[in-house]
This record gives C-alpha cells, structure tokens and sequence, in this order.
C-alpha cells in the first residue's frame, strides 16, 4: 500500500462515471457511450478472457466469486460469496444461471394488492419496452408462448433450447398434476449471433461458459461499450464517492491493483456518477462515504440505506429415479413454472414462488447431500455413486421486504485495504416461511408424480435484491423512480438494490431494464443541458 | 495395472500438460462399489475432445502437485488426516492412490482463502480450524478416554456422529458452534474429494466435457463418451436411513 502514501493520481474527468461493471454497470455503459458521453466504468475485480480464463471445473471456478471476507448474521444468516455475487468485469452474470424472466404486473403493486409491503414507483409497462430491448441484446432463447404474462408479446429472440433430462421430468410431473409449464427463457444463445457460437450443453455455465454461448455482460454489453468509446479500467475499487461544496457528487476515489499486486490510491472526477455494485456492495460505499454534511452515509436521509435487504428463498428438493439422468448436462434451469406465482387465498401466506429445475454438480450435490440428509462417511460416497440417477427442483421463493434486514458497516473486521466490512444481517419473516414449506412440498409432488421414489430437500437462497429501494417518497426510499438519489442531484444508484420487493422471478432481466430506463432517462436529462456530453459523434 | 493417457498432440510441448494423468490402479479410476467400474473420465476419446488445454493443466496439477503441510502443525495435520478418512473414508483403495483432502484444507487456511464470508459467531476459517480440532481430539479423551488417534475406526465414527448431531459437552468446545465448525468441515472435505478426476469416475459424471460438450440431452439417453452405468447402486435406502431422509427427522416424504 506504499502508493497510498503519495498523491492520488487524478484522471481527466469523465462525463458518466459507473462502479461496478455487472448486469446493470455493464448496459450503463454501452447505453451511455452509444448516446455519446464519456464513460469510465470501475470494476473491483479482472477482465476476464471466457476462452483464456475460464476452466471447466467446479472448484476452479472459484476465480469468479467475491470472496472478500463479509460478516454475515441475524436469525437466518445468509451464504454469501459464491451462492450471491461475482467479481470482475460481467459481474455476478459470468457465474449466474442465465434464467431470464420478466416481472409480472403484480410484482409493481405488492403494496396494493396485499398491504404487505411498498408499491414501485414504476409500472410493468414503463419496463416493458426495456424488457424487450435486453432481451434482443442478449438474445434470449424461449418459447414461443408465455402461459403467465398476457403482455408477452411475440416469441422470444432466439429459439427456445431442448428439454435435458431433469427438465424433462419436471414436465412429466407437471402433466401429470396438471400443472402449467414452459420452456424456460435463458441467457445463452441456441444459434449462433455475431462470433459467439450456440451452447454445445457441457453444463458449466454457473462455473462460467468457456464456449462463449452465455450472454454475461462481459461478451455482449460490455464488449459493445468498449466499441462506443467506454473505458472499464479492471482491477479498481471504489472505496468513497467525495461530494463537492455544492452537494454534488464531484469524483470518486479507489483503490487501483497493479500487476505487481502493489496498490494505489487513484481518483475520478465525473459529472454524474452511477453505483452499480450491487445489493451488498452498494450500500456498503454509500455508508463508507460519510463526510461533512452526510454524516450517515451518502444518500442517507432517508436512513434506508442498507435497509430492506432480501434474498429469494431456494430450497431444492431431489428425486431418485430409476432411470439414468444425468443431471449435469446442459444449462441446469431448462424449464419452469409460475403456477404458484400470485397471492391465492387458500395459502396462508401471500405472493408466491416459481418452480425451476436445476442440475448441481459433484461438489455442490455431495454438499446438499452432507446439509440435506445428514450424511457423511461411507453413506455419502455410496449415496454419491448414484449421482447419475438424481433429478433436482429449486425454488424462487419471494421474500417480503423487511427493515430489519440490512447491509450496514462492521464495527470491528476491516478488509485488507482498512476498509470496514459489509455486515449481512437477516433472518425470515413468517411468511417467507410458509411459503417456502409450501414451494417445497410442490417440488415434492412434481417429482413424486414424474416417479421419484424417493426425495429429500435441502435448504438454499439465492439472488440479492434491495437495500436502496426506489420510491416516489425521498422519506421512505433511497432513490427516485429513475435511479437517482434523493440526496445528491448527480449520484445514481442502479442496480439490484434498487428493488422494492423481491418478487418469485430471478432479478437479472429486471436489472438491466431498469438500467436502460436510468440510460434513456439521463439521455433525455442530457438533451435539456442538464448533464454534460463531451465526446464527438454524440448519437 | 496403471493406465496412462498419452498426451494429446494438440497440446503445445510445455509445462504440465505433458504429464499423463494416471487416475488409479484400475481401469477408468472407479472404485469397487462404483456403478461404473470401467469408466475412465480420462480416457483417449475424453482427453482428446473433453479437456480443453487449460483444464487439463489445472487438473494435471491438482493430481500430481499436492501441498506440503504449511499451515497445519505436524500433529494436526495427523488428526486432520484421520478425521477426513473417516469423514469421507476410501479403504478401498491403497494408500497410495486415495484422494488426498487435508493437504487442500492446508493450503486454503495457508493462503487465506476464504468463502467470502464468516458468520458472525464463528472466529475466522484458521482459527475455527485451530480449535475446532483441539475441541475434537479434548471430546475424545472426555468421552472415550483415548485421543482420537488412538481410537478405533468404530469409536472414531461413533464419535464423529455424536458431534455432527451436535451431542457434545459444549464447555470442551469452548464456544465453537460445534454444527457451523462441522458443516465447514464437511464443505471442505467434499470440495477436495469431488475436485478429483478418481472421484468424478466413481460417480459416472462426464468431467469437463469441454470444448465437446453434449448431443443427447433426453432422459436415460447417453453419448458415446458417458459413464454407462453396469451395476445399479440404488441410494434409496439410504436415503430412507438418514437422519434427514424419509426415514426421520423433519423432512417427510410420501
Ligand atoms: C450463482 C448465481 C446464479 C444466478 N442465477 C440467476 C439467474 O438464473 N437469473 C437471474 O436473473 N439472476 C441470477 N442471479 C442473480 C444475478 O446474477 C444478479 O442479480 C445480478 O447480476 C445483479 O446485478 P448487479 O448489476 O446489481 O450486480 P452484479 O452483476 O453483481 O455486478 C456488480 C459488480 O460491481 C463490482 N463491484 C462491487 N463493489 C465495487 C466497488 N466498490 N468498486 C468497483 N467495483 C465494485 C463487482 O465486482 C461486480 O462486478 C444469479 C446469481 C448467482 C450468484
Ligand atoms: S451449457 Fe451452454 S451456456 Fe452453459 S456453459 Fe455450456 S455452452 Fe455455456
């Protein structure tokens, strides 16, 4: 940390400065550059070569996970690292499980449906243009008709992948019940699109996607905002976003790695600056930045920074089949259904759950099997031997937002740099409850009725959202419907922590639609003076 | 009899890769008990289309390049050894070719990597482990009057049971939650043991299936290069014996 004792080198300022080069960082900067700003974007961790870097291995994936230590707590701590955020250029994308699912109508309006939790400030149909506009970047691959959303319009972009195995069964089960299913819309390609080859379904997408078939920000954004001008300088923690005299978010400071693994204090001054470093990341910066004038924190009026964390519950329930499987081939999540989506008045709980199949590997399956059922020893290895014969079902569990759930700073454990860690606190409410005993006992009936003779469940969570909730109310939420922040007019948060609620859809389409309506909003903000575009050529 | 691949001729002339991988003294690497006994994950056809070159190199290395003991005193790495043989336990094999695990525990305290995050009631990864096995061996003389290591592989299970059903003299742990230290545990065994090209043969799961990928994605279709099962093992008893399974605890089936 020698550097840090010398003068911080300053850049020269940027119009559009973005932490974080994920799902929502990564369409940020290809938007914003195509428009015609100057954009730099930060990115904590590498830029990844797919072909170079990615090995096809489960614990060789490790590269790809934040794993920078956390401090995780409450009545029901969460697994962090792997199981919720990548690192590096491309984000938690590089290493997600591609399920691209819209958000239904319902999801904006939990509050006046149920009164169980706050509207959005934004409807369905102000994301729906953007749906549509990633979804024809990524080329999404799904079926033709959607049993579940009436404002589906059309097929998708690319055609829809071929049934594996275990999604085979799970749509046996569903026949047989009488339950609704479909081929599920996924981030990687089923025919070729520009130089990427279609998916050959080795499997190893949540261990990154050497073919290349996988559309993480990193190989379709990101590569778009390069060409338009966009600098990602890799390898760059922010560590504090300064505000000027004026209230004004003026540059931010970070922390770059060189080659040699020494590290340097830099700067960046820009005139708008957007943080898109996640539900965890994020309001652990906004925090990190208290100085004169926000002495809880930037953005921190409101005192919601960090509040209202939540995490879809993800309990999977396994089936043994006596036929051959084969879980491991191609992507895990092939089909799904969102019978169970909605508020129903015979549950005892409110919203709902969508179903999903998926395929863990050797490691992640032996280590369901160790939580799951308790075993170890001789046990495990010859449960093990019948791998093959297993088929998985995971849930998207909504989890109703709850206050008590947050991200704030450690008091006491720093991280390498000096810098307070980010300390998880979360713990269920009764509902969340409820409804993942009911999701798992359908995942239960599903496999029962596809022929499972026996099954057993294992206890999981995914996805991160919230923490910075958008809302019509500076008092109650932390940025507006456009991604801005009440407090600082030139301070942008968007990312997964803007949501209002979790619903049962897995987050990452809905990220970046919302990344691309903050893009068009400052676009639009630009035309009438109010923010700067300095690079030639502006579209 | 040791089988040995040959080096693809694709792969350029350096380092590791020209190593062969030897995956034990049987044909394919299986184990006895396996379903698949004469599936090799490595075989020519496999190593040719399924390991791509920088997977082979990782994988060369993690056979062939284990790591001295750097964080573990020698006496811990020993109940370490005895502890993980019994956790996952392969007397099916000789010595020489089981899967090594503690030295991977080691290596991942000595360079401090961790999962990305800690629960706040447990000390960090080195020092969960420091006391963890110092509660563990201080359980055995407590309740069997012996150190681990001089008790028999029945009392050793009979032990390592109480403990990860928690049934233990919390004092002798000194506050360690004993289930998180378990879990941990657990966690780390199993990612060394089904990191390894012996254990993916035993279980007929494909490998790296890269650059090569699959054809036959339909129920209980195979491609050529997959594991073919020869003798159903079915697990469904075991499972119904678990303590998790149909059999007890608080997950029911049918
Ligand atoms: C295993 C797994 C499977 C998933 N499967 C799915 C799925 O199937 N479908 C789906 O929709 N979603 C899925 N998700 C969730 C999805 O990946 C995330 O919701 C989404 O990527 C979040 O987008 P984001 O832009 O908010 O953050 P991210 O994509 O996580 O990007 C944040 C970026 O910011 C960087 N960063 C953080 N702090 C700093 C800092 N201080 N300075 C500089 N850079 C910083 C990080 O390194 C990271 O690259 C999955 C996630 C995981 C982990
Ligand atoms: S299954 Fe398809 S998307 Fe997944 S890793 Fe393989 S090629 Fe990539």
């Amino acid at each position: 940390m020698d550097g840090q004792r010398n003068v911080p080198r300053r850049h020269t300022p940027a119009d559009v400065l973005i932490i974080g080069a994920g799902a929502a960082g990564g369409v940020l900067a290809k938007e914003l550059a195509e428009a015609g700003f100057t954009v730099v974007v930060l990115e904590a961790g590498p830029h990844w070569v797919p072909e170079r870097d990615f090995v096809s291995d489960e614990r060789g994936a490790e590269q790809l996970y934040w794993t920078d230590p956390r401090v995780t707590t409450g009545r029901d701590p969460i697994e962090l690292g792997a199981n919720v955020t990548g690192k590096g250029v491309g984000g938690s994308t590089v290493h997600y499980s591609m399920v691209a699912l819209r958000m239904h109508e319902s999801d904006f309006m939990v509050g006046t449906l149920g009164g169980v939790a706050h509207d959005w400030p934004i409807r369905y149909e102000d994301l729906e243009p953007y749906y549509e506009r990633v979804e024809t970047e990524l080329g999404i691959s799904g079926p033709v008709r959607w049993p579940w959303s009436p404002h589906r319009r059309g097929p998708y972009p690319y055609r829809e992948h071929p049934l594996n195995s275990v999604a085979q069964l799970f749509a046996r089960g569903c026949d047989r019940l009488g339950i609704r299913w479909a081929p599920a819309p996924i981030a990687t390609i089923s025919a070729r699109k520009g130089d990427r080859p279609p998916c050959v379904y080795r499997g190893f997408c949540i261990y990154g996607c050497s073919t290349n078939a996988k559309s993480s920000t990193l190989v379709t954004y990101i590569p778009r905002a390069i060409a338009a001008g966009a600098e990602i300088r890799a390898e760059c923690m922010a560590t504090r976003v300064n505000v000027g005299p004026d209230g004004r978010a003026r540059s931010v400071t970070y922390l770059r790695r060189l080659a040699d693994g020494h590290v340097v204090e830099e700067e960046q001054a820009a005139e708008l600056v957007i943080l898109s470093c996640y539900s965890v990341e994020t309001p652990r910066l906004l925090l990190a930045s208290a100085q004169r004038g926000h002495p809880d924190g930037l953005a921190n009026s409101s005192g919601l920074v960090g509040k209202g964390l939540m995490v879809h519950s993800a309990n999977i329930v396994h089936g043994r089949f006596p036929e051959i499987v084969y879980q491991y081939k191609g992507p895990p999540t092939l089909a799904l259904t969102q019978d169970f989506y909605e508020t129903d008045d015979r549950n005892d709980y409110v919203r709902g759950f969508t179903i999903e199949p998926i395929g863990p590997f050797p490691i992640a399956f032996a280590k369901q099997v160790a939580s799951g059922l308790g075993l170890w020893g001789r046990e495990l290895r010859e449960l093990m031997f019948d791998y093959n014969h297993y088929a998985a079902l995971g849930l998207v569990g909504e989890c109703l937002p709850d206050d008590e759930n947050t991200v704030t700073l450690d008091p006491d454990e720093k991280d390498d740099h000096g810098l307070a860690v980010a300390r998880v606190t979360f713990g269920w409410g009764e509902n969340d409850r409820r409804l993942f005993r009911a999701g798992a006992d359908r995942e239960r009936e599903i496999l029962e009725a596809a022929g499972a003779e026996v099954t057993w469940e294992a206890e999981d969570t995914s996805h991160l959202m919230g923490a910075c909730r958008m809302g019509d109310d500076a008092t109650t939420s932390v940025v507006d419907q456009w991604c801005r922040t009440w407090d600082v007019p030139n301070l942008f948060v968007c990312d997964g922590s803007v949501f209002v609620t979790s619903s049962a859809s897995n987050p990452s389409l809905t990220i970046q639609a919302i990344a691309a309506r903050t893009a068009d909003y400052i676009v639009n903000r630009a035309r009438t003076g109010e923010f700067t575009r300095r690079a030639a050529g502006a579209a | 009899m040791r089988i040995r691949l040959p080096p693809l001729p694709r792969v350029p002339r350096r380092g590791s890769d020209r190593r062969r991988l030897e995956v034990g003294s049987r044909p394919g690497g299986g184990a006895p008990g396996s379903p698949y006994p004469s599936f090799d994950v490595a075989a020519e056809d496999k190593w040719a289309h399924d390991w791509d070159e920088k997977t082979r190199r990782l994988v060369l290395q993690r056979v062939h390049d284990v790591p001295p003991y750097r964080f573990f005193a020698p006496s811990e790495a020993r109940l370490l050894e005895a502890i993980c043989a019994r956790l996952l336990p392969q007397d099916d094999r000789l010595p020489s070719e089981r899967v090594p695990i503690a030295p991977w525990i080691d290596a991942r305290l000595h360079e401090g990597r961790g999962d990305g995050y800690r629960y706040e009631d447990m000390p960090d990864d080195r020092e969960a482990y420091r006391r963890g096995l110092a509660a563990l061996d201080r359980t055995a003389v407590e309740v069997r009057h012996a150190s681990f290591l001089e008790l028999s592989d029945e009392q050793r299970d009979a032990l390592l049971g109480e403990i990860a059903q928690g049934r233990v003299r919390v004092e002798a742990w000194e506050g360690l939650a004993v289930d998180r230290f378990v879990r941990r545990l657990m966690n780390d065994v199993i990612s060394a043991y089904y990191a390894h090209p012996l254990a993916w043969a035993e279980i007929g799961f494909n490998g790296p299936s890269s650059p090569r990928g699959h054809m036959r994605l339909d129920l209980g279709r195979r491609d050529p290069w997959e594991a073919e099962e020869s003798i159903p093992r079915s697990s469904v008893e075991i499972v119904r014996r678990a303590p998790g399974g149909s059999g007890g605890g608080d997950v029911p089936t049918h």
